[in-house]
């Protein structure tokens, strides 16, 4: 009979108890924790809800006011409708949707921008798929050349990924 | 002795090494391969540049003249009296933060340093402990530089 004089098994019986078993954990190791670590998750979801809300902000195609020079924050009331802005953010289908509430001085105006997804809006208070941001900007508000105060909340409404 | 017998403690010596690489592989490099952005915490252009750079071109009206916010606060210090500047800070950080948010505005020029805030007014139970800050220079009647800068925690 052969032992091994270390485990003091016999060479076939250290195979099955020993050899066997490390290399199914090793299998398990390597395909449920290092495989599955090295994927690098990059989270972009914040950064593109800024890059709308700025787009929205700065862009003379969508909100901000131009009288020569493009004024960033400024925000030129006859632009702030649905079709226009839809097209300078470039947003349809299951993108990303947005809500507009603009109030100033006495008025309350309200638009909603790709409402495939925007319509979808009540789901971001649940743990689902979708990923919302909702902040309030201070703007300027250009009316018939007056500057008028107001606040503009921008809900931005979009798939996790 | 039958050949190749001492091969065997080797292998499982090398199977046991190969698990601890693996396992060490996994707390080296694991939980670091997370990445986000935070656009908010870089400098760059956000929503509370806006609002800095509304709150100074917010137009106020002093006795039928049309000025701007900026106007006023170099106008305060020239004449060292901040009542107007602190009621009408106030009123507009109260629209643009509807005591959702916690602001502090401050004005320096050469080490004296005038500040606004609703710290004390409002209950506020956010989760971040950090202020966001944007700052902005302007100039005084003189020609001096006053240094503006608004901070939040929403």
């Amino acid at each position: 009979m052969i032992y091994l004089g270390l485990f003091n098994l016999k060479t076939e019986e250290s195979l099955l108890i020993l050899v066997v078993p490390i290399i199914f954990l090793s299998l398990i190791l390597v395909l449920f924790l290092v495989i599955p670590s090295t994927y690098s998750k990059l989270d972009t979801e914040e950064a593109t809800h800024a890059i709308i809300r700025n787009n929205l902000l700065y862009s003379r195609n969508c909100l901000a006011y131009e009288n020569g020079n493009v004024i960033p924050g400024l925000v030129d009331i006859n632009k702030f409708n649905p079709d226009r802005l839809q097209k300078c953010l470039g947003l349809k289908g299951d993108t990303y949707g947005v809500l507009l509430d603009l109030e100033y001085g006495e008025n309350k105006k309200n638009i909603e921008i790709n409402e495939v997804m925007s319509d979808r809006v009540n789901f971001c208070l649940s743990k689902g798929s979708f990923e919302c941001s909702d902040e309030k900007v201070y703007v300027l508000v250009n009316e018939n050349g007056e500057s008028i105060s107001g606040v503009l909340d921008i809900i931005i409404v979009g798939f996790k990924k | 002795m039958r050949k190749g017998i001492g091969q065997y403690p080797m292998f499982v010596y090398g199977l046991i090494i190969l698990v601890l690489t693996l396992i060490l592989a996994l707390i080296l490099f694991g939980p670091r391969l997370d990445f986000s952005f935070s656009p908010e915490k870089n400098e760059g252009y956000g929503s509370l540049d806006i609002n800095l750079m509304n709150y100074l071109r917010t137009p106020v009206i002093i006795e039928n003249l049309k000025f701007s916010m900026m106007d006023l606060i170099a106008y305060s210090f020239s004449n060292n009296d901040f009542t107007l500047l602190q009621e009408r800070t106030e009123n507009i950080f109260k629209l643009a933060y509807q005591d959702e948010c916690l602001w502090d505005i401050s004005f320096e020029l050469e080490g004296d340093k005038k500040s606004f805030s609703n710290l004390n007014e409002v209950n506020f139970k956010g989760e971040r402990a950090e202020f966001d800050s944007a700052i902005a220079v302007i100039p005084t009647l003189d020609g001096k530089a006053i240094n503006v800068r608004l901070k939040e925690i929403c």
